[in-house]
């Protein structure tokens, strides 16, 4: 213990390449973004640079905050679903005999991930559509007569959003999980425990440092989302990402947007403090 | 695991090594081209390479917005871009765009007058048309069996549910804002009030909004009237013969895409040069029978294909014509439409 | 029971993971160029993938960026994950905060910042450019990944190691890094997906030249994404299952000739 608490100074070391990249090529560039929210939008869509608080009064109009909330909702439950979901699966992987089959099962999660993203979304269109896969079995299996409108509705964004969202749940699990002692579950095994009493009380406490990394991974990234709510949802209800991608694209307006991006970073952050606070040994 | 990282890594060592080696040494015969994809004609670059050893940087972006944002954050390298009107508008008024001279373009001879003097550049000094379409219906003809050419379609209660519109802050609002009989362009607080109370209510109907994927819907059956663009929608008719396309009699929005140069452009010469290659009857022709979008290159009429000269809603009827008008920016005003475009789609 | 349970459970969450993939996959043999419905078996498009050098050459970018940004982001992100795992016991949080702003930070302020950022120290837009940016938001991940396997991390075998006599560098690659392999690996293909499928960033910090696939996919919208994306898609999926099973042949076979040779 001595040695460690000595060479303390040194670990440092450890965290300096990340910490000077992400100062050079982070901190900055998004400050230089940021900034343009304390002033007024140019006529013809530039930036006046006049210094002005208006942007952030704007973000608390209505719509917007209902967007927001909307938003919240969205990647809550997506959330969920990535956890009800991708545990298993983590669990299932981990307590496969031979690390061959783990690494091919990780490969396979992952695999559909390569392929472009604007076709998988395609390929959930023509699934879910009133003339797709799901609802042309459905009506020649005579089970319903009209077809079920999946596609375009939130059914269809919340769907199109699990599946591009599970393996960020399910990877960090599996890391967690993987490297439980195996030995610590066949000495509860020998003192009598059930499977069932393991679980629950050795092996789902060691992994939620990896479940609580997974839901940042998948809820955070979640309420930025913007492509699938256009895609999938028939753009007919805008997460909070679309308003911003538009603020900075079709309505040239990138003191407005900039204004609403420090406003739902500075609540998540918030958000990210509390939970530091309330879950010390879980803390980002 | 580490045998697969091991054999990657000496993979892309070497086509690393490969991907950076690619680049030409000379600078004069190159010529950096930033455009929407599918634009001119598969072979159109090719010849113009071979035939006067140049090389081409063909680099692509999906929409006018991307192109601006871009571009105003600095991006610099590149010597031709493809702006729509309003857009030429804004970067005009930005000071983005470099004047051309067009001692270098004798072709622009080929450009009919009714597409020069237009309200973006008014003095024909920045941009050259390259091609037009407008806003229209396309309607499904086997689903939908009797209708009138009118905007009303978008809005006819009976088609609940097979109906799309453009997911444009602008264009989007063209049928309502022709439908109420305003200007496209409106400014007027009340009449843009108005226009979102109607589409609005219009949402009930629509079965989802999009730019680009319509074409897909409209060719699986999901939706059987589209709000589209003209080249887009003849995209998909190939596919689907049951596709038909219209301008609505009350007028639309006309779109024009025209060449231009950002300021600081590395090669302005080799740009107007190219510019004035375009222009050429044949070379234009072919990328107007390849694109199907029309042609302001009155030169070039006679080597386009009757069939897509006679068709109405390429080669638009001068009454509609008449009736319609160019989406123009404007301004302030902006915020507005951004307002109600977004509570709209959040309703 | 309950075993079988979880089989059937995690063969249905492949089959819901690869039934787009295999319409994906179907539909490249499409012979209509939109996608939304089928038009009879064709291989044109894999005919025209071959010959379509543009968007080729856009492949290798992506996977040559996915790459290297992959690789690097897993360094500097275990390094770093090892040095809060050290420093566990002191305040670190403001440092841990810094290291996951890149996560709630929007695509598209990271580009534009980023864009603005080179241009303003004269930094030529390019492949690099794209590399660099990709690495950034990389960290994060990668970071983030690793320190969970370092929670309640059993430090006693790394003091062993020390009492034994091995310097610190040694027992970081010889006892660290083998225990938290999967935590290296997982995050390496985590970086190596997000780099690869990344569309805001590299759009606005690509220069001229430049143009990833997910950029070349996205501007082809306009014409109607067609099936060439499917046949592209449907090559990375064999090339990477055959490299798989290549080397798991290998693995078989170095076992067999490590035991032998024992």
């Amino acid at each position: 213990m001595l040695r460690i608490k000595r060479k303390g100074n040194i670990n440092g070391l450890y965290v300096l390449p990340s910490i000077i990249w992400l100062m050079i090529l982070f901190v900055i560039p998004v400050i230089f973004i940021l900034a343009f929210s304390f002033f007024e939008r140019g006529t013809y869509g530039g930036v006046n640079y006049i210094f002005s608080l208006e942007n952030f009064k704007l973000v608390f109009d209505g719509i917007y905050i209902k967007i927001f909330f909307k938003t919240v909702l969205i990647a809550i439950i997506n959330t969920i679903l990535c956890i009800l979901l991708g545990y298993p699966l983590a669990y299932y992987i981990s307590t496969r005999k031979s690390i061959k089959v783990k690494n091919l099962l990780l490969m396979l999660i992952i695999l559909p991930f390569w392929t472009n993203f604007l076709i998988r979304t395609f390929s959930w269109m023509i699934i879910l559509g009133n003339e797709g896969l799901i609802n042309t079995s459905l009506i020649n299996l005579g089970i319903i007569n009209e077809p079920l409108e999946l596609l375009f509705t939130p059914f269809a964004v919340q769907i199109g959003m699990l599946y591009n969202y599970l393996p960020f749940m399910v990877l960090p699990i599996y890391a967690s999980l993987e490297k439980i002692d195996k030995n610590i579950v066949l000495a509860s095994n020998d003192l009598g425990a059930n499977n069932i009493k393991i679980f629950f009380n050795i092996i789902f406490p060691l992994s939620i440092k990896g479940l609580f990394v997974g839901v940042f991974l998948v809820f955070i990234p979640s309420l930025g989302e913007f492509i699938i709510p256009d895609l999938l949802g028939g753009a007919k209800s805008p997460m909070i990402g679309n308003i911003i991608k538009d603020q900075f694209l079709t309505s040239r307006n990138w003191p407005f947007g900039s204004a609403l991006v420090i406003v739902v970073m500075a609540l998540i952050l918030i958000t990210i403090i509390i939970n530091n606070k309330t879950f010390k040994r879980n803390s980002f | 695991m580490k045998r697969i990282l091991q054999i990657l890594a000496i993979i892309s060592l070497f086509s690393f090594i490969s991907c950076n080696g690619n680049k030409s040494k000379s600078d004069d015969n190159k010529l950096n081209v930033y455009n929407w994809d599918g634009i001119v004609a598969p072979n159109t670059i090719k010849y113009f390479e071979k035939e006067h050893n140049i090389r081409v940087i063909y680099d692509l972006y999906a929409s006018n917005e991307e192109l601006l944002a871009k571009l105003q954050a600095g991006a610099k390298g590149y010597d031709l871009i493809f702006p729509s009107d309003y857009m030429i508008d804004i970067m005009i008024k930005q000071n983005m765009l470099e004047k051309i001279d067009f001692n270098n373009i004798p072709n622009y001879k080929n450009i009919s007058s009714n597409f020069k003097n237009l309200p973006f550049d008014p003095e024909n000094e920045y941009s050259v048309p390259f091609e037009y379409s407008a806003v229209g219906i396309a309607v499904d003809t086997s689903k939908v069996k009797e209708f009138t050419k009118s905007w009303e379609l978008l809005f006819d209660d009976r088609y609940k549910g097979k109906i799309s519109m453009l997911d444009d802050i602008r264009y989007g609002m063209v049928p309502a804002l022709i439908k109420l009989g305003y200007s496209i362009n409106t400014t007027d607080n009340n009449e843009l009030e108005k226009a979102k109370e109607l589409m609005l209510k219009q949402k009930n109907i629509v079965r989802a909004y999009s730019s680009e994927t319509y074409r897909d819907l409209l060719k699986s059956g999901e939706v059987w009237i589209a709000q589209g663009f003209t080249g887009d929608v003849y995209q998909v008719m190939r596919e689907n013969p049951n596709i038909v396309y219209f301008i609505p009699f009350e007028g639309s929005a006309l779109a024009i895409e025209s060449m231009c140069i950002p300021k600081d452009a590395p090669h302005k010469y080799t740009a107007e040069f190219f510019i004035n290659y375009i222009l050429q009857p044949k070379i234009h022709s072919e990328i107007t029978n390849y694109s199907l979008y029309a042609s302001p290159n009155e030169v070039a009429q006679k080597y386009i294909d009757t069939i897509i000269l006679n068709d109405k809603a390429i080669f638009l009827d001068d009454m509609i014509i008449k009736n319609s008008q160019y989406i123009q920016d404007v301004g302030e005003t902006t915020i507005l439409y951004d307002k109600i475009w977004t509570t709209i789609k959040a309703d | 029971m309950k075993n079988r349970l979880l089989n059937i459970y995690s063969f249905g969450i492949f089959a819901f993971l690869y039934l787009p993939i295999l319409i994906l996959v179907i539909f490249s043999f499409n012979q209509d160029k939109f996608n939304s419905s089928w038009g009879g078996f064709s291989t044109e498009w894999y005919i025209k993938l071959l010959n379509n050098s543009e968007l080729l050459e856009s492949f290798q970018v992506s996977f040559t960026i996915a790459l290297f940004s992959a690789f690097i982001s897993t360094i500097i992100g275990t390094l770093a994950a090892y040095g809060f795992y050290k420093k566990s016991f002191f305040g670190t949080s403001k440092i841990k905060t810094l290291v996951n702003l890149p996560i709630i930070t929007p695509d598209i302020i990271l580009g534009l910042g980023l864009l603005i950022f080179f241009v303003s120290i004269n930094f030529t837009l390019g492949y690099y450019s794209i590399l660099l940016a990709h690495i950034t938001f990389n960290i994060s991940y990668t970071t983030l990944i690793v320190l969970t396997r370092f929670s309640n991390f059993n430090s006693n075998i790394e003091n062993a190691a020390k009492d034994l006599g091995a310097s610190n560098f040694k027992s970081f690659v010889f006892i660290i890094l083998p225990n938290i392999f999967p935590g290296i690996l997982v995050s390496f293909l985590i970086a190596f997906t997000l780099s690869w499928d990344d569309f805001i960033i590299s759009f606005f910090t690509s220069g001229v030249g430049t143009t990833t696939l997910p950029v070349r996919v996205y501007s082809m919208i306009k014409m109607g994404v067609n099936p060439q994306i499917n046949a592209i898609s449907t090559i990375t999926l064999v090339i990477t299952i055959i490299t798989i099973l290549i080397a798991s042949k290998f693995q078989n076979i170095s076992k067999i000739i490590n035991s032998k040779s024992l």
